[in-house]
């Protein structure tokens, strides 16, 4: 199969616009045959999606299994895959199932819903399979239109202020992207990542970008941070999550959130190094905020979709950590803290969720005691808790001790603090399980509690299998992307060096004034408002 | 000389040949009973002519001594112009009717203006260039004065007018001191005596203000202000016409006048053009983040493509590549086939029994009527440039070649998408809001539905394919540099 990556791309597009055009009605037939269709097709892009995992060469860092066509003008249609993006759409592909599962209970225009999340799977892997600057932008920013949509209109008493939320943040977050882009293709003369990353690693990224390195390199984080709800561009996140349908929590928090990973270890690593050698110790400020900020919001959160909403800023600041680490260790782990998040979010939303549909309310104190009345439901959640701080035996584990230690080279503080949030996120999940499924149960309205039913169930024990295999056997994982990620850490190494030749070479053609840099950032990022 | 002075400008003469015929024929015969008739008839000329401009191949020449120019870039105007108004013409028919001015005058009206259009965006003269725009606010003039019913409309009108008039007295103005500093009236002569003497500051002021005068036919800030106020009051079919066209029309001559006068990389022209771009973009975002008046909200999009397009010619002009000219063209062809399309539904928008006016009001059409609303949505969030909608490629476009010029304005371009995207989401979150009240509805004729239907198509579609626009417009933008 020469297209097998289009072909998995297109797959929940095309199922899409089978529902658009051949679903006819609104009744309980049609809404349940809406449903059936989208699991059939997001089940059967991932059993497809499993080929590209066989047909992946993992040896090869290079992108495999392209695909090239003209597109406009000198723009291409470019699709690849490396070890970095196999992990994003074998994560997409696998969790969306999920996701049209956990959205069963929607019972109002579930034709309309389930289209736009077809849609959003396919603009999802396309844009961790673009190859072409442009394309990527296209495909990751138009996420924004249904995802908007979703809140907008299955969201709870206050969508309209969350969608709005999210719409502006997203729109901060794609301006910022679009001047990224168009700077950067202006300054390689072409938008093919492929051959505008070779660039810079071959003459340095200073050398490609001049003056406007900085404000490139600022936007591309600022647009970033607001797609992977780093602190503080999450704003948008506690609320989204607080209205949105579960369906939608989900995929908001295992999925979309994911681009600004992605993103960051596609366009902030290999030009990176400069950057860090000029405001390293700022960033991981940043990164380490995101994370002690999260846990310590997460401690205090009142409702259960907020509470994990921050508990995800927390475990976004560990990825943002790795990937501004950008050693071999740092890199893995930063993927592997992806993966972990988006299963044990997945796992808790659906939970919560799952509360949400038979008490009405995700506040934290009209629970209490579930375990008496649900115990199925207590062991279940007991997992995905810990998986989410990160317990050795789970997939979260492997992910922070590897972000961890790898950022150590960059010094022992940054390591020392980003531990101190595993201590943090211990104490939000053990408060949380307390005060939700251990005591006794007192409140009236939870005598008559049905434990999980066999949807629900269904839901949750593939991905308990899922987060406990990766946490007791992460090479599975690791020997897919590891030559992906070494080749990465070592072109970040090798443009650091560079960088520190020449910033000890007084005589270099190359040097970044100060004052330049300030003037460069000044107007973009306060355009952008990041 | 004359044989192919005439064959260049055939299509012009066939066009004026056919509505001073059209004209004859219904004043000595059976009048207003012939209008539907000679709409059709005038919209099939245009197709047609756009059709022959479109695919005979022609060579770039020019005719009557440098007046008239036939180039690649006033052939990809001309059809869109001709285009566009073959569509709207037939689709203004229902309102005509239901308005009671459903009479001849309006085809033939109408038919004028666009000759005038297509005779503007071929001026490679200054006499030419006023001559033409000239007949354009006459015609634009006499429509207008059509559609008079009430008190509101024919002050509307009169706002309108003296905006047209306001545009061509700077642009009389300032081809008077042009001409008086340089002594020439052709952009040839005028850019050969530009390069040698520099042109003095009077030449400057005359330059100054001719751009300006063309600003205010394009709508652009500070000359937008009889925008807003024609599309909220105008009837529904003249605000089509007033939307898109002269927009293009005026940017279209702008463009030659920048290039064939200045050369490339010099001048203030570029200068100008930066302030009128940038300061449409910024006035068209944030009045559009907040208004509530929905045909208002419409105008404020036309604005901001306008300003889009003036960035893209400023940074064509600065940087002396096509890049920037070919966006701009992109842009506009994004936005005429938009606005007409949203528009072919907009104005026939009622709510029991009353047009629809608010951005509120647009409340349940999303569940009274999927594919109306969804096809609107695809126009609207196009409009708004958002991906993975056909506009974003004109706006990205743009981008690059300002980044090209000056990064600094592409960041601020990118920048105001924000509060201008924020502002058309509540027309996306509105049609899909329940309400308790009737939803609105509208009865639209069938060329209405195709050509709302249509737009949305072409706008979903447009990453996949532009059926060669993207290359036309490259081609067409190279041409005025040649």
């Amino acid at each position: 199969m020469d297209n097998l990556l289009s072909i998995v791309t297109f797959l929940p597009l095309l199922a899409a616009l089978i529902l658009a055009i051949f679903l006819r009605g609104d009744d309980g037939a049609a809404q349940q045959n809406a449903k059936i269709l989208a699991l059939v097709a997001t089940g059967a892009t991932f059993v497809i999606s499993v080929a590209i995992v066989t047909q992946f060469e993992p040896a090869t860092t290079d992108f495999q299994l392209v695909e090239r066509f003209a597109w406009v003008s000198d723009l291409s249609y470019a699709m690849g895959v490396d070890g970095v993006s196999l992990v994003f759409v074998m994560l997409t592909t696998a969790l969306m199932p999920f996701v049209v599962g956990a959205a069963w209970t929607v019972n109002t225009r579930v034709k309309e819903f389930m289209i736009l999340l077809l849609a959003i799977e396919t603009l999802l892997l396309a844009a961790f399979l673009a190859l072409d600057l442009m394309l990527f932008f296209v495909a990751a920013e138009a996420v924004l239109i249904p995802v908007f949509l979703l809140i907008a209109i299955w969201g709870g008493a206050e969508r309209l202020t969350a969608a709005f939320k999210y719409a502006l943040l997203a729109l901060i977050s794609l301006a910022a992207l679009l001047t990224a882009v168009t700077l950067l293709w202006t300054a390689a003369g072409t938008t093919d990542m492929g051959a505008l990353l070779s660039a810079a690693a071959e003459n340095g990224p200073l050398a490609l970008l001049g003056d406007q390195y900085t404000a490139v390199m600022a936007l591309l984080l600022g647009a970033f941070a607001v797609k992977l709800a780093l602190w503080p561009a999450h704003v948008w996140l506690p609320q989204a999550m607080a209205q949105a349908p579960t369906g939608v929590t989900v995929l908001l928090s295992a999925v979309t959130v994911k681009l600004g990973a992605y993103g960051l270890l596609r366009l902030w690593v290999p030009l990176g190094a400069p950057g860090m050698e000029l405001w390293g110790p700022y960033l991981f400020a940043l990164a380490l905020a995101a994370i002690l900020f999260g846990g310590l919001m997460a401690l205090v959160q009142e409702d259960l979709m907020r509470l994990l909403a921050y508990a995800g800023v927390a475990q976004m600041g560990f990825v943002a950590l790795g990937v501004l680490g950008a050693t071999r260790q740092a890199i893995d782990g930063a993927l592997f803290a992806v993966v972990a998040h988006a299963i044990a979010a997945a796992g808790l939303l659906i939970l919560v969720g799952a509360l949400r549909d038979r008490v009405a309310s995700t506040q934290i104190e009209n629970f209490g005691g579930l375990v008496v009345r649900m115990p199925v439901f207590a062991v279940v959640f007991m997992i995905f808790v810990l998986g989410a701080i990160g317990l050795p035996g789970t997939a979260g584990f492997v992910g922070v001790v590897l972000v961890v230690t790898g950022v150590f080279p960059a010094g022992a503080w940054v390591a020392i603090l980003g531990a101190l949030g595993l201590a943090v996120a211990a104490a939000y999940g053990i408060r949380l399980y307390r005060r939700v499924v251990a005591g006794d149960l007192i409140r009236e309205a939870l005598k008559a509690i049905r434990d999980l039913d066999r949807r629900e169930l269904t839901l949750v024990v593939p991905l308990i299998a899922l987060t406990l295999a990766l946490g007791i056997a992460p090479s599975l994982m690791l020997d897919l992307v590891g030559p992906t990620t070494e080749a990465l850490a070592a072109t970040f190494e090798t443009a650091a060096q560079a960088e520190t030749d020449t910033a000890t070479n007084t005589s270099a053609p190359i040097h970044i004034d100060t004052a330049d840099a300030a003037t460069a950032t000044a107007a973009p990022t306060a355009g952008a408002g990041d | 000389m004359l044989a192919l002075d005439l064959a260049t400008a055939l299509p012009e003469t066939v066009l004026a040949v056919f509505l001073l015929a059209a004209f004859a024929f219904a004043v000595l015969t059976r009048g207003d009973t012939l209008t539907g008739p000679i709409i059709g008839a005038t919209t099939g000329v245009m197709g047609a002519l756009g059709l022959w401009i479109a695919f005979l191949p022609a060579a770039n020449r020019s005719a009557f001594g440098g007046m008239l120019v036939d180039d690649a870039f006033a052939r990809y105007t001309k059809v869109l112009i001709l285009w566009t108004a073959g569509v709207v013409l037939p689709m203004a028919q229902a309102h005509l009717r239901r308005t009671g001015q459903h009479r001849y005058p309006f085809p033939i009206l109408a038919g004028f203006a666009v000759l005038a259009m297509l005779l503007t965006v071929s001026a490679g003269d200054l006499v030419a260039l006023f001559l033409a725009v000239a007949s354009l606010a006459a015609a634009l003039t006499g429509l207008a004065t059509l559609g008079r019913r009430t008190p509101r409309a024919t002050a509307l009108t009169l706002r309108f007018t003296l905006g047209l008039m306001a545009g061509l007295g700077l642009i009389a103005f300032g081809i008077a001191i042009l001409v008086a500093a340089t002594g020439a009236t052709g952009y040839s002569a005028l850019r050969a005596t530009l390069a040698v003497t520099d042109g003095g500051l009077a030449a400057t002021v005359g330059l100054v203000l001719l751009m300006a005068g063309l600003a205010v036919f394009a709508g652009a800030a500070p000359f937008h202000i009889w925008c807003g106020d024609m599309q909220a009051g105008a009837p529904g079919s003249l605000a089509i016409v007033l939307a898109a066209l002269p927009r293009v029309t005026a940017l279209a001559a702008l463009a030659r006048l920048g290039v064939e006068t200045q050369g490339p990389a010099q001048g203030d022209g570029p200068l100008i053009l930066v302030l009128i771009g940038g300061g449409s973009l910024l006035w068209a975002a944030f009045a559009a983040a907040g208004e509530p008046h929905l045909r208002r909200l419409i105008a404020h999009a036309a604005v901001f493509g306008t300003g889009l397009a003036v960035l893209g010619m400023a940074a064509a002009l600065a940087t002396g590549t096509a890049a920037g000219m070919q966006a701009a063209l992109l842009v506009l062809t994004m936005q005429a086939i938009t606005l007409t399309a949203a528009l072919a539904l907009l104005t026939g928008l009622e709510q029991d029994g009353r047009p629809v006016t608010a951005v509120v009001q647009l409340r349940g059409f999303g569940q009274a009527d999927p594919l109306r609303a969804a096809a609107l949505s695809v126009l609207i969030l196009n409009l708004a440039g958002l991906p993975p909608l056909a506009g974003v490629v004109g706006v990205g476009f743009t981008l690059g070649a300002l980044s090209a010029a000056w990064p600094w304005a592409a960041a601020v371009g990118a920048a105001v998408l924000v509060p201008f995207a924020a502002g058309m989401l509540r027309v996306i979150f509105a049609l899909y809001t329940p309400t308790d009240a009737d939803p609105p509805d509208s009865t639209m004729p069938a060329l209405s539905y195709a050509a709302l239907l249509g737009g949305a198509a072409v706008m979903l579609l447009g990453l996949v394919t532009t059926w060669g626009t993207v290359e036309r417009a490259a081609r067409a933008a190279q041409a005025l540099w040649q």
